[in-house]
């Protein structure tokens, strides 16, 4: 998209905005989206930014920065393809902490605008998002008590000790330290503009500095920037007026804020207090607010597929009865066709996005061309954010080329000479190796010995709350692969006959695993039953069950129990239950289980198996007698009875997935995808 | 398959008498060793307060995910999770409810820890205050988490001579 600039009234260049709106206009008037989601395709004028449609990519930490806050070409890459995908809409850089200490620095990677030095950086990120027609929004985040990630301590209104231990202790902020802070912020306002961006936004929410103020919870300070309300608003508000003074009148500025903190049982801000903070923000001078629930460190679901799509856009109409500045939100809104419709209503004016433009930056570019079935929706995994508190660059499960935009290697170039290629095993570990494969050119054919493709997915996609979301990838993939010309040959079990009579140049073995019952005495016994039988609603189990491993799929078979009512008890030799699911599941997760009656044993086994118990060998090797109805196996290993006959009858075998090391979602798609590269 | 439960959970119970028995012997032996590498002058007390400080930020932080604000039996359950920590670690104590609203107490019946004080050659009294450190602190954290007002008075010390420890838990408003 090209553009050009223009001089504002004080003599700064920007971008013409009436320009690339309308030559905006002018394409979506060529594409079906337009006429599909009317709303979302339409421009909207917030001070003397004109913005071509009402989609923004949200504020997202990727930790791909420099350890010193400086902007990497692995970031420009990743932001350049999102701004890519929004086709003319907002583009958001992540929050950049403005202090040189890195008080509020709260992940590693960070970028940084605490200092001049680091407007050259900035500016790139910008002109990579105007060189893609996008409106540029740079983010300004003090992470408060979420911050100092490399520090001993962080900071805040008051030292109110952290729930999480990933934190750091708090201090407490004096009131030249507050000053100081708001100064900081209207310094990396300035050099935001420096640097070219459009709109200047500020963070406020989850358990960042000026939520921490905002929050009864956390502020607990006798001055003027504590007590009651309105006074906790005062360190935003002087916050918002000094970017304010530092902007000038006629840019933007939004402001993101909690409507609803979850924080009831720690005495955090009432609903109606946070909407005090929206119409004092507005006062003050903002332009937009983005609408957000939740903290880091309250108990409940946010943004777990738990939560239904759309749940929250009652905190959103909250907001619109209270303000009049236009309302943006993300959080559980996947779907153009729910966000065209909010809008439609005036629930939000803008809608935000995170998670979904990881998964799939041309999400907005698909919805335009009306190619619906092409997006790959985000499955709310969570992965990104498990990476981020680990102190590691975001990854995506469904998206393998997150973080590699930049390198030439990691894209699909047609391969030299055309193979056939014999995939064996249709789940996502396969069907990702088979779509690369065929998008290279080969002549691919999957192999699948059910009648259903998706491997573990299948079975993971029962769990009873919203798991159902995770097979969309299996369907994404599915499509994808038809698409490129995939043949798929299901109901079909590979042999080593097939593979001679096939002749495959390669092949890859992509079996998966299957649930073994290991021998002990009583494995044998008619009450000894597969996780996978119950997730497929093949046998009824007792009132008490003993679930026999306690990885991923011990855990979904044992929540979908536990919904049914019934107790279960997992024994797991690992050091705790689920190591191998993301921490933002997890903990609901036992949570469930543990209210109707569920146990856990842990650096435990199975000793031995009887009609109404089991013998469990614990820790510190002490014998338990656990009641047991049903005994539910959910211990695997890989299925690779395939491989060395493979390997004798074709001259390239690539072990894909789960057939090489039984692991998570992400681990097979991943591998897919590299594997399909090296084809 | 048969097996004697009483023999298992015997076993358990010396295993578990075994480690809480190398944890206060452990608490002893890095005291001394942090009391050889310390600045010269250093008080033994002073030491040991900071170190029952730094446990109480730890114990207070488990004790968040456990509370509830607007719970009506807020200091009562406080009041048991103190129970949890000590007969975690080999002590024997019970809450003891008050005729007063807002008012309870912790009792301890039995304590391990003087004998291994006493094992130690450390003083007696370090042992009341370092527990008083520990739970001072604690209360401290709660108060600065919930917004709340809790105060913990030591009325009765077993390393002191008294046959029990009792600690007083009363909350404001």
């Amino acid at each position: 998209m090209m553009y050009s600039k223009i001089k504002t009234k004080k003599g700064d260049s920007t971008i013409n905005y009436d320009e690339l709106v309308s030559k905006w206009q002018e394409q979506y008037k060529q594409l079906p989206g337009s006429q599909m989601f009317p709303n979302l395709f339409k421009p909207i004028t917030i001070k003397r930014v004109k913005i071509a449609n009402r989609i923004k990519y949200a504020a997202t930490e990727d930790n791909f920065n420099t350890h010193d806050g400086f902007i990497t070409d692995k970031d420009v890459a990743y932001i350049r393809e999102r701004a890519r995908g929004l086709v003319g809409g907002i583009c958001t850089i992540q929050g950049v902490y403005m202090d040189p200490k890195g008080e509020g620095k709260g992940y590693v990677g960070q970028a940084a605008a605490w200092d001049d030095k680091f407007i050259p950086g900035l500016k790139r990120l910008a002109d990579a998002i105007h060189e893609e027609g996008a409106i540029a929004n740079i983010q300004l985040m003090h992470c408060g008590r979420v911050g100092g990630v490399e520090l001993e301590y962080c900071v805040g209104p008051s030292d109110v000790p952290q729930r999480l231990r990933v934190l750091k202790p708090v201090k407490e902020m004096s009131k030249e330290e507050i000053k100081t802070s708001i100064k900081e912020h209207a310094e990396a306002a300035r050099r935001g503009l420096e640097a070219s961006y459009d709109i200047i936004e500020i963070s406020g929410i989850v358990g960042y500095l000026i939520s921490n103020f905002l929050s009864s919870y956390t502020n607990k300070r006798t001055d003027e920037y504590g007590g009651d309300i309105e006074n906790r608003c005062r360190y935003m508000v002087e916050v918002i007026e000094a970017v304010r003074d530092a902007v000038g009148n006629d840019v933007p500025i939004f402001i993101r804020l909690c409507a609803q903190e979850l924080l009831d049982e720690m005495g955090g801000n009432t609903p109606e207090e946070s909407m005090v903070t929206y119409k004092m923000a507005e006062k003050a001078g903002v332009d937009c607010i983005s609408v957000t629930q939740g903290w880091q460190e309250s108990l409940h679901s946010v943004i777990t597929r738990d939560i239904p799509q759309g749940h929250w856009l009652y905190n959103a109409k909250r907001a619109k009865q209270n303000v009049k500045v236009p309302i943006s939100m993300a959080y559980r809104l996947f779907k153009p066709e729910m966000a065209d419709k909010a809008v439609a209503e005036g629930i939000i004016d803008i809608w935000e996005m995170c998670r979904p433009l990881i998964a799939d930056p041309y999400l907005p570019k698909k919805a335009l061309e009306g190619k619906l079935e092409d997006i790959r929706y985000c499955i709310a995994c969570n992965l990104c954010l498990a990476r981020l508190f680990r102190d590691a660059p975001i990854t995506c499960a469904v998206n393998p080329l997150v973080g590699h935009e930049w390198d030439e290697r990691w894209k699909i170039k047609p391969a030299e000479k055309k193979k056939k290629v014999m995939v064996v095993g249709g789940g996502p570990a396969g069907l990702q190796c088979a779509l690369v494969a065929a998008q290279k050119g080969h002549d691919v054919h999957l192999y699948e010995m059910r009648n259903i493709l998706g491997g573990q997915v299948v079975y993971a996609s029962k769990g009873p709350y919203g798991e159902e979301e995770l097979y969309g990838i299996i369907e994404w993939l599915r499509r994808q692969c038809e698409m490129a010309g995939v043949k798929f040959h299901l109901s079909t079990y590979v042999t080593p006959e097939l593979i001679e009579t096939e002749k495959p140049d390669v092949v890859v073995i992509a079996t998966g695993v299957k649930f073994v019952v290991p021998k002990i005495p009583g494995s044998e016994l008619p009450n000894v039953v597969l996780a996978t039988d119950i997730l497929e609603g093949r046998v009824e189990t007792g009132e008490r069950v003993v679930m026999w491993g306690g990885r991923g799929d011990g855990i979904i078979a044992a929540l979908y129990l536990a919904t049914k009512g019934k107790k279960v008890t997992i024994v797991t030799k690992d050091r705790k239950p689920g190591v191998d699911v993301n921490p933002s599941y997890i903990w609901r997760y036992l949570l469930k289980i543990g209210q109707t009656g569920g146990k856990v044993y842990r650096f435990s086994d199975l000793e031995a198996i009887e009609e109404n118990r089991v013998i469990v060998k614990g820790a510190y090797g002490v014998r338990i007698p656990v009641p047991a109805d049903t005994v539910v196996v959910s211990i695997r290993e890989t299925r690779t009875e395939l491989v060395e006959a493979a390997k004798k009858l074709c001259g390239e075998v690539h072990v894909i997935g789960d057939a090489l090391i039984p692991r998570r979602l992400h681990n097979a798609i991943h591998d897919g995808y590299r594997v399909g590269l090296r084809i | 398959m048969s097996f004697n439960p009483e023999e298992e959970l015997r076993r358990l119970l010396a295993r578990f008498d075994l480690l809480a028995g190398i944890v206060r012997a452990t608490w002893y032996e890095w005291r001394q060793a942090a009391l050889e590498f310390a600045k010269p002058g250093t008080k033994p007390l002073d030491l040991v307060l900071r170190a029952w400080e730094i446990v109480g930020h730890d114990t207070a932080m488990s004790y968040f995910m456990a509370l509830r604000k607007n719970s009506p039996t807020f200091l009562e359950d406080l009041g048991r999770l103190i129970v949890m920590s000590s007969r975690a670690m080999g002590e024997d104590a019970v809450v003891v409810k008050s005729d007063k609203p807002n008012e309870v107490f912790v009792q301890w019946n039995e304590c391990p820890w003087p004998e291994f004080a006493r094992r130690y050659k450390a003083d007696m009294e370090e042992d009341v205050l370092g527990c008083d450190k520990w739970f001072q602190t604690v209360i401290e954290d709660v108060n600065k988490h919930f917004g709340t007002k809790v105060k913990l008075e030591t009325l009765k010390a077993i390393p002191r001579g008294d046959p029990i420890c009792l600690r007083r838990l009363s909350m404001e408003g």
